[in-house]
């Protein structure tokens, strides 16, 4: 099997790691428009199995080239590259996978998904190939782990999203800005609108709207969390189906980010400051220091030396109906702060422990690869649950969850 | 016409200069006291001051700029107060313009590279029979005079710190400051008394997250501020004065520091950043999404229609020391009074400008009517127990009131 990576950031290399240590995989094409970085990476990796590539993801052609033959890419470049990605891979005739749509400029899920991803749908399935959009971490596996518990259910009415974070060590009396990934997309998501799926249609709320207190267990416990543009509730009513009337996502608020949002510092329109006009965003971007790129320095002992910042934990609910009656599931992943023996193993076995995001897209890739996807434009929730997670046990990174089941019992 | 009696002050007056924030409702405040037969104020703009005389029964207005020593010293000439309500660039001018008319003077505030020069007239309007305060606002102001309270109480002084802050519950974004100002203050080196010596920090040093009375939580930062000098000059063997402030600007403009995007100095020295084929300073950029102060007027309506709820603020002034060979802290806070009866009350005010007026009217008052005997150029603290104390139960006394509560905390073993 051979596979483009294209991107060689946070979440390429990665990927590439991942894929250099799977015996199904015979060549990963690193492919990125800084071909330096590009082989740095490779480097780190240590694989022969790794081609550095210079590959500029704003040109079809230049995508074209490095496409032909092989039978599937990962694209891990920003959202607004995914269409020309997509176009390449259909023309030469191989899979795709992508781990975002969006908000990315001026692109939001919502449009860009339905409006121009999905629309490719047709041409998808004439070629019997299969385009997976959305396979990270979220989106990604919190779509297969909202079908596995759908597929409990004969109707669903509801899917709610709700992700929580704390961090690890006690905070610093002073916080500096550090979204911990873009800082573009960080101010994005929270200057931009978010969209739930309501009685059966899409709605568009105000950034930071429906603002709620929730309960993880420890150590995560109470987080504020707020509606937020996300794929999830674009694409599971349409493939869940079953009678959906209700999708939310809501995650922890960057305050930072809001009331830079909500100063200016978001915008994109140009406002004039002594004489010159300027578009804040570009400003605010051009002083933010940009994400480490952690997987370039990361080894052995810098995952003894550097614990994780963060402690994560997602709930899914799921309300609907089965053959008793109403029910409600709930799924609780994490939350869990990996032992340093548990990050170790992780390295040894992908050569990073940087996988929340790549291996869930090498798995969707894989299961593209060997027919074990429908052909078409599809998202996480279209592949076999089961399977899916049987796949991320073997790969060696079980998803462990909870799952509580409430109904409502009365005895007469 | 000196007034020094201290029931027989019918017919005082007083000369306001500059109609912003504060010398507005220092005006009103003179012009609704009896005792007073005239207020003048003045300013450089015409369209500010006729803006004023719409809330004033009893004052008059002049255009003249804060540099004109001149006009200024004779409009002085017949007043019994010279209270100077402009940036501190002018306050020399304006001592030297209450020097030359003979009258009293009073101002909230100073520069600090001018502090030794300010001290160096202490001879002449004490020579003169003059009294000059110095920083008597609410702070620099109400909490030296709190400082020096407690410093009463104790055998010794060893540290003192002065904590602002507060927190808003309101759906307008809205200031009380000029944000050119806020900003400077926020962007100056802030320092401390330490080790005999003033020294300069970074900004926002020495962050820590202090529970202020009525207030809550508040990350305060090290911020610039007059009580240094003037607590580490008047109170004999303190050993460190530090001021901190907090609240949601400042912990949004630490964090714009700490990215980089807001720098030490900004307003005075300017940074360009190079984005695509112009150049921009970045502090200007937030200048620019920084909110305008809202007006007395626009205050009142935003309260009325509920859209300003509460306004929290509060001053603690914490002093440590030694007391029957006990180690001692007393600790003296004020509350910024309930929004809605401050805009009842003065019209023109909003709460930062009602606190720090009523304090400098009242302490000029208290010269006008000669309560305050002391003579020369003073700072709160230096004022007599008497005349301090007198200060915060007429402050306490006025509607709406600043009230001063102090607690005390002695090691007992």
């Amino acid at each position: 099997m051979r596979v483009l990576v294209v991107g060689a950031g946070a979440q390429g290399g990665p990927c590439a790691s991942i894929l250099s240590r799977d015996s199904d995989v015979s060549e990963i094409i690193l492919g990125d428009i800084n071909l330096n970085l590009a082989k740095r990476v490779a480097d780190r990796i240590g694989s022969e199995k790794v081609v550095p590539k210079r590959v500029d993801a704003s040109s079809l052609d230049s995508l074209v080239e490095a496409t032909k033959g092989v039978d599937v890419v990962i694209n891990l470049t920003l959202p607004r590259f995914n269409l020309n990605v997509m176009r390449a891979a259909l023309k030469c005739g191989a899979h795709y996978v992508d781990t975002a749509s969006g908000p990315d400029l001026d692109l939001h899920p919502i449009d860009y998904m339905v409006g121009k991803q999905l629309e490719m749908d047709e041409e998808w399935k004439r070629a019997g190939l299969t385009a997976l959009i959305s396979c990270g971490a979220t989106p990604g596996l919190t779509n297969v782990l909202a079908r596995y518990l759908c597929d409990e259910l004969e109707r669903v009415h509801e899917v709610r999203f709700r992700v929580g974070e704390a961090p690890v060590r006690k905070e610093k009396v002073v916080k500096t800005w550090n979204p911990g990934w873009s800082p573009e997309v960080a101010l994005l998501y929270r200057s931009s609108p978010a969209v739930v799926f309501e009685d059966g249609g899409y709605k568009r709320y105000p950034p930071c709207s429906g603002v709620e207190e929730y309960v993880f267990p420890e150590p995560v416990g109470r987080c504020t969390l707020a509606l937020v543009d996300h794929e999830e509730c674009v694409t599971i009513p349409r493939f869940i189906g079953k009678g959906i009337r209700y999708v939310d996502y809501k995650n922890v608020v960057d305050e930072i980010a809001v009331v830079l949002g909500n100063m200016g510092f978001a915008s994109n329109e140009p406002v004039e400051v002594g004489g010159v006009k300027v578009v804040p965003r570009d400003v605010l971007l051009k002083l933010v220091k940009p994400p480490v790129n952690e997987f370039l320095t990361e080894s052995e002992e810098t995952i003894k030396s550097r614990p994780p910042d963060y402690v994560y934990c997602t709930v899914i609910i799921v309300r609907g109906e089965d053959e008793e009656g109403s029910v409600e599931y709930r799924l609780i992943r994490g939350p869990h702060v990996p032992s340093v023996e548990e990050r170790l193993e992780l390295f040894r076995r992908f050569g990073t422990e940087l996988i929340g995001v790549a291996l869930p897209a090498v798995v969707g890739a894989k299961m593209c690869v060997e027919g074990r996807s429908e052909s078409g434009v599809i998202a996480p929730e279209c592949l076999d649950p089961r399977e899916f997670l049987r796949r991320m046990a073997r790969a060696g990174a079980p998803v462990k969850f909870r799952k509580i089941v409430i109904r409502e019992t009365l005895i007469e | 016409m000196k007034c020094l009696k201290e029931v027989d002050c019918l017919g005082s007056k007083a000369l306001i200069v500059g109609s912003g924030a504060q010398g507005r409702v220092i005006a009103y405040f003179f012009d609704r006291d009896e005792d007073m037969e005239l207020v003048k104020l003045t300013d450089i703009d015409r369209r500010t001051l006729d803006y004023c005389m719409k809330f004033y029964r009893k004052a008059e207005t002049h255009v003249v700029s804060a540099e004109d020593v001149e006009t200024l010293s004779k409009l002085a000439e017949d007043v019994d107060i010279l209270v100077n309500a402009v940036p501190v660039k002018f306050n020399l001018k304006l001592m030297e313009a209450a020097l030359k008319a003979g009258t009293n003077y009073l101002d909230m505030a100073f520069e600090y590279r001018d502090f030794e020069k300010i001290i160096g007239l202490h001879e002449k309007f004490r020579s003169e029979d003059l009294t000059a305060l110095v920083a008597f606002g609410v702070s620099p102001g109400l909490t030296d005079v709190v400082v020096g309270l407690a410093a009463d109480e104790l055998d010794g002084v060893e540290e003192v710190r002065i904590l602002l802050g507060g927190r808003e519950e309101s759906d307008v974004v809205y200031t009380t400051w000029s944000p050119e100002i806020f900003l400077d203050d926020c962007t100056r080196a802030p320092m401390v008394y330490e080790d005999g010596e003033i020294k300069y920090l970074e900004p926002f040093s020495e962050p820590e997250v202090v529970e202020l009375p009525g207030v809550g939580k508040v990350r305060v930062y090290a911020h610039p501020h007059e009580e240094v000098f003037t607590v580490s000059k008047s109170v004999k063997g303190v050993r460190r004065v530090i001021v901190k402030m907090g609240g949601e600007e400042m912990d949004f403009l630490c964090t714009l520091y700490r990215m980089g995007i807001l720098y030490k100095d900004a307003m005075v020295r300017g940074r360009k950043v190079r984005i695509d084929d112009v150049e921009v300073d970045p502090a200007r950029l937030i200048l620019k999404f920084l909110p305008r102060p809202i007006t007395g007027e626009e205050l009142r309506e935003y309260v009325e229609r509920g859209l300003i709820r509460e306004v929290k603020g509060t001053v603690l002034v914490e002093v440590k020391g030694l007391k029957d060979g006990r180690r001692c802290v007393i600790r003296s806070y004020s509350p910024i009074p309930p929004i809605r009866e401050i805009v009842e009350a003065v019209p023109l005010a909003n709460e930062t400008s009602y606190v720090t007026s009523l304090c400098a009217y009242t302490a000029a008052k208290m010269v006008v009517d000669g309560s305050i005997k002391s003579r020369g150029v003073l700072f709160p603290e230096e004022l007599t127990r008497e005349e301090r104390l007198e200060f915060v139960k007429r402050i306490g006394a006025f509607r709406p009131p600043i009230k001063v509560k102090t607690e005390m905390s002695m090691d007992l073993n």
